[in-house]
């Protein structure tokens, strides 16, 4: 492989892990006493993004995190969740180690012009050690729904937030 | 052909090399595994504005820059924050209708939120908007502006027996 093969595909996995990067970005970390305390992840869109069978079980967020044994408020926040169906309930499920712990739903009766922000908040007792933290959306479907749908010249923006509040 | 070839094969693995590992930085900070330095202990600022409204706000704004409803100073050391902007009652006045209410910091855009009305009747509610990132240290504008609502939302609605809130709050994680 030549030199300049070898470069051209640095540079086109580099410019695409770029490109994953700008638009995914784990930006808040801060740990206390040894123990991650707030955690905070950031999707950023310029377009809609529709969640659709095709992403599988690819899950919204996922978050790795070693806490102390105590008490964490998860929180989810997208800036719309737009219903792309009519007569079609959606449901955003927050997991804990795989384990369901809290559920919220969205209705869509026409279709369209149901938008609107979600924030879903939770609080579960953990013990000390490692945790997944895993926020997924059902069901997928061909015609998915926007999260967020968004325009140009506007920031959408979808983020999810582990907090130790009582450790 | 081979003395020529050496010095390209040593750049081209040094560009490797080089490549390689800005690319596994990149993952590992897209990933998180990349962890800033702990710190012993963590102090939390936070920076409230409440407003009670007892009469309805009409905005009709057709782009930006949008309408300000909203604006808090803060002056921070600098670090993770959050910032959430909440409102008790947003409420589309006509059919078909669409409401982007962007979050400025410094007069840039940060965050955008959308609500929609699809019959313009009973669709009210709560709207809010959250932004998650760095602060650097100094001083901070954050505005919440209606930066388009076609022909007019109620942000919120409101009257005197029934007075709304509307809260913006920054909190930085020292």
């Amino acid at each position: 492989m030549t030199m300049a093969r070898r470069l051209a595909i640095v540079l086109i996995v580099a410019g695409g892990i770029l490109a994953a990067v700008t638009t995914f970005r784990a930006i808040g970390h801060v740990r206390q006493n040894g123990v991650s305390a707030n955690i905070f992840q950031q999707q950023r869109f310029r377009t809609p993004r529709r969640i659709r069978a095709l992403v599988g079980e690819r899950p919204l967020h996922a978050i790795r995190v070693r806490t102390a044994p105590g008490v964490v408020a998860v929180s989810w926040y997208d800036s719309d969740f737009e219903p792309t169906q009519s007569s079609k309930r959606y449901f955003v499920t927050l997991y804990v180690d795989g384990v369901a712990q809290a559920a919220v739903a969205k209705d869509g009766k026409a279709g369209k012009y149901e938008d609107g922000g979600v924030l879903v908040r939770w609080d579960v007792s953990v013990a000390a050690g490692v945790h997944r933290f895993v926020v997924a959306v059902e069901p997928k479907s061909a015609l998915g729904p926007g999260l967020p749908y968004t325009d140009p010249g506007h920031v959408g923006l979808d983020s999810m937030s582990v907090e130790q509040i009582k450790g | 052909m081979t003395v020529v070839s050496e010095p390209s094969t040593t750049r081209s693995s040094a560009a490797l090399w080089v490549g390689a590992f800005v690319v596994a930085a990149i993952l590992a900070g897209s990933l998180g595994v990349l962890v800033a330095p702990g710190k012993s202990e963590s102090h939390i600022h936070v920076w409230s504005s409440r407003h009670v409204l007892r009469h309805s706000r009409v905005v009709v704004s057709l782009g930006p820059p949008g309408r300000p409803i909203h604006t808090i100073v803060v002056q921070g050391d600098g670090g993770p924050a959050r910032i959430d902007w909440a409102d008790g009652y947003v409420v589309p006045l006509h059919p078909h209708s669409g409401m982007y209410v962007g979050l400025y910091i410094d007069d840039r855009l940060a965050a955008s939120s959308l609500f929609g009305g699809l019959s313009g009747r009973f669709e009210g509610g709560p709207d809010g908007v959250r932004w998650v990132g760095h602060l650097r240290p100094g001083r901070h504008v954050v505005q919440v502006r209606v930066d388009r609502s076609d022909r007019g939302f109620a942000v919120p609605r409101a009257s005197v027996v029934h007075p709304v809130m509307d809260l913006l709050r920054v909190t930085e994680y020292e």
